[in-house]
């Protein structure tokens, strides 16, 4: 049978790689659009929307059961044959490689607007593209050491500017209770569970977990922390900001970084912050990047997948500039992908389940023989 | 491939498009903002000399008033320039100073009285925008024009003037004399519904250059023991003219009225940002003496608005804790339990006149300093219906209840008063 060479990795690298692609939206625009839709309860809206969300993962971890050691592709090729398969592979590729692409952006745009205004952006997007490339050629493994390396730096780097900043917390900010209202947080609550798509990434790298009857429970693990930390950066956000300011700035996690002030010696600091800030931003794109190439792989049957790396990021590089400014590209993630991405995620392993039920096929038993 | 990523980190990682060397920039420690002819600013820009600072003595040595002989002013430069925006005016400044203009280390802004009872929202997008200025840098309002008191503030004590502001940042937590506003602060106060912003406020003290000590004249609040004045009022001669203590108190982005040294203590109270000050009040048994204090806020405020359409109610409980520092009169306070009771009652009615005659004047103005309406909110489900009920409105007419419980912790390192013999 055919197989694209990948390594293999531990559940808990999977648990630790989603957090990692989970968590790091929150250093972008996350934060603030929340605040613009929720209003003070934009911490409602995300617990709403991972509430909305867990239908969807649901379905993902549903379907990976079924059909326990392969990946989506894999799925679609039993149920629907070569062209379900070649479709599947290349949804998935272009979605991780469009995701990809205005990620760069925003962090480039991020890098450019704080600490080096006078670098071309081309420069820091060329750094980005230059450590995904690196990291996702080395394969699923390093990416998953890597990932398990930072993470205690990034809960580092996210607790300690909340604790840092605590100084500024009025819990009033977080009144009227409902914010933008229940009809407006029902409304954009769907949308939002887009925040949650990195989850099928799982389902793209399935095949390659040591621990296949841990999936479900690393999944669902990975997603309840990121939403606490969702939950808990946009309380200290709002209670640090109040709503109108929160609901204008960008970058918010390196507005409060900026704020921090705790008598003469304990400020300025936020240069710390922008070394972890870099990494998660390059470790997630390098993510985005292997899974692109790999599900290119497979929809095409090349079994290597790291000569696809360079036209990909290639690709990434060219695509990133195309929104015309920093707002372009900020709306772009918040206005499509974080908005439509639920359609991708959750509609895919959806169409396969009941492609599954209505050909009848899966239940747990089929093994990859491959994978032996 | 390593090898190819290190030759091009090694060839794109010098900095060279933000390579900023330090003999290159000239650091503004200070702006200050006033109107100028025909619709423009005056900026003023007081610049870091690193070559001459922490050089000679610190102060003029002696006699009256820092003057020219201060370290900070003589490691420094001062200029002002007219200019239709402050990015034009840091263009046009660099155009003489030899230097490119960097705001990065800029500590303090200070609006000009004129400038800011216009109205400082033009220029609070640039503060919140720019990348070099930073969201906590501290913001005062000065009586008279900015580039007069940057000009005329000559610290005695500091060889630098970020260490100067940093000090006057200090006294909100050491002594209560000023709100220690920061921009971030002012900022999402003007922006919100339920509060009004607030700013230190600066002036220049003239007759303490000219005053000898025997011509001091004694402001009457000082009668009743209540230090009732505000920056460029203190009596006294000698040392920096530049005084800062009060608050500036906005409604919108406009600058109204200032609250003096005991309303800013009253105001850091009700708002719960009160840290420890010293306090006087009239010995309530003997006439012409008094009892000073040193206090802090035992728990922060507890504070209840009840709305009732259009019917405000507002309670606030404070709890303020003091040491006595000393006991002018022979009543014996520290060992009289009773008597100790007294005085507590007298601190507390003295606390709650001095609250209540603050907020009931800014009230009548519409102006909720304290952000009453902040704790009005928890009385509505959405923004909608918070931002329909119109709070500066309703504000005026709320029934606002105030009461303050003193308890005297410490009382020094004595106990009865000493016993002095004709």
């Amino acid at each position: 049978m055919f197989r694209v060479k990948e390594g293999k990795i531990s559940s808990n690298g999977l648990f630790v790689m989603l957090i990692i692609l989970l968590v790091a939206k929150i250093f972008l625009g996350v934060p603030q659009a929340m605040v613009e839709e929720g209003d003070s309860a934009a911490w409602l809206l995300i617990i709403v929307s991972a509430l909305a969300a867990v239908p969807g993962i649901w379905v993902l971890l549903k379907l990976m059961k079924k059909f326990p050691g392969k990946n989506l592709i894999q799925i679609a090729e039993e149920l629907l044959g070569r062209p379900g398969a070649f479709l599947t592979g290349l949804i998935l590729s272009f979605f991780s490689l469009f995701m990809a692409s205005v990620i760069v952006r925003e962090f480039s745009e991020t890098v450019l607007t704080t600490v080096l205004p006078q670098t071309p952006i081309s420069i820091i997007s060329f750094f980005f593209i230059g450590a995904m490339l690196l990291g996702a050629y080395n394969g699923l493994e390093v990416i998953s050491r890597a990932s398990t390396l930072l993470y205690p730096f990034i809960l580092a780097g996210i607790f300690s500017i909340l604790f840092l900043t605590s100084n500024y917390i009025n819990f009033n900010n977080l009144f009227p209770i409902m914010g933008s209202g229940v009809g407006k947080i029902l409304y954009h609550a769907p949308g939002r569970s887009s925040m949650y798509t990195e989850v099928i990434f799982a389902g793209l790298i399935a095949a390659n977990i040591k621990d296949t009857d841990v999936i479900p429970r690393q999944v669902w693990k990975a997603f309840a922390v990121s939403v606490v930390i969702f939950v808990v950066v946009e309380l200290f956000y709002v209670a640090d900001l109040r709503v109108p300011a929160a609901q204008k700035l960008y970058v918010p996690l390196f507005q409060l970084a900026r704020l921090i002030y705790m008598g003469r010696f304990i400020q300025r600091i936020e240069s710390v912050y922008i070394f972890v800030w870099f990494f998660l931003g390059a470790l997630k794109l390098t993510v985005f990047l292997y899974s692109s190439a790999v599900a290119l792989g497979w929809a095409f049957k090349i079994p290597i997948y790291q000569p696809l790396l360079f036209p990909i990021s290639l690709l990434i590089f060219a695509l990133s500039f195309i929104p015309a400014g920093v707002y372009t590209a900020f709306q772009l993630d918040m206005s499509i992908i974080r908005e439509y991405g639920a359609i991708i995620a959750w509609g895919l392993p959806l169409a396969l389940l009941v492609a599954a039920a209505v050909r009848r096929k899966g239940g747990g038993q089929t093994e990859n023989k491959m994978d032996k | 491939m390593i090898v190819l990523i290190l030759v091009l980190s090694v060839s794109f990682t010098l900095g060279c498009w933000d390579r900023k060397e330090l003999e290159d920039q000239a650091f503004v420690q200070a702006i200050g903002i006033d109107k100028g002819q025909d619709n423009q600013l005056l900026v003023t820009f007081r610049i870091a000399i690193p070559s001459k600072a922490g050089l000679g003595p610190t102060g003029a040595g002696g006699g009256g008033g820092g003057g020219v002989g201060s370290v900070a002013a003589k490691s420094s430069l001062l200029t002002t320039v007219a200019a239709p925006t402050i990015p034009a005016a840091i263009t046009l400044a660099s155009g003489y100073v030899n230097r490119e203009l960097n705001l990065m280390h800029t500590k303090v802004f200070i609006f000009g009285e004129p400038f800011a009872r216009q109205g400082v929202g033009p220029l609070l997008s640039i503060l919140s925008r720019y990348r070099e200025l930073r969201r906590n840098i501290f913001v005062c309002v000065a009586k008279g024009e900015a580039f007069k008191l940057l000009a005329e503030n000559t610290p005695d004590l500091e060889k630098s003037f970020t260490k100067y502001w940093e000090g006057v940042k200090l006294l909100e937590s050491r002594l209560a004399i000023n709100p220690g506003s920061l921009f971030h602060e002012f900022a999402i106060d003007t922006e919100a519904l339920g509060i009004s912003g607030t700013m230190m406020y600066l002036a220049e003290n003239e007759r303490a250059k000219t005053a000898k000590a025997g011509d001091i004249k004694i402001p009457p609040s000082f009668m009743e023991g209540n230090l009732g004045i505000k920056a460029g009022e203190i009596p006294r001669t000698g040392g920096n003219p530049i005084e800062y203590i009060g608050t500036a108190v906005f409604k919108g982005d406009k600058f109204t009225d200032v609250l003096n040294l005991t309303e800013t203590q009253s105001f850091l109270m009700l708002t719960g940002n009160f840290n420890r000050a010293t306090l006087g009040v009239k010995d309530p048994l003997i006439k012409n003496r008094f009892i000073p204090f040193e206090i802090k806020q035992g728990s922060p405020p507890i504070v209840k608005v009840d709305i009732k359409g259009d019917r405000v109610k507002i309670k606030e409980r404070l709890s303020v804790e003091g040491d006595l520092v000393a006991i002018q009169g022979p009543v014996e306070y520290a060992t009289d339990l009773g008597k100790q009771k007294l005085l507590q009652s007298a601190v507390e009615k003295h606390l709650e006149e001095q609250a209540c005659s603050m907020v009931k004047r800014l009230q009548k103005r519409g102006i909720d300093m304290v952000g009453y309406g902040d704790y009005a909110k928890r009385n509505f489900l959405t923004r909608a219906e918070w931002n329909k009920y119109n709070w500066p409105e309703k504000f005026k007419e709320a029934e606002i209840d105030l009461k303050f419980v003193f308890r005297i912790r410490r009382t020094g390192l004595q106990g009865r008063q000493p016993e002095i013999h004709p």
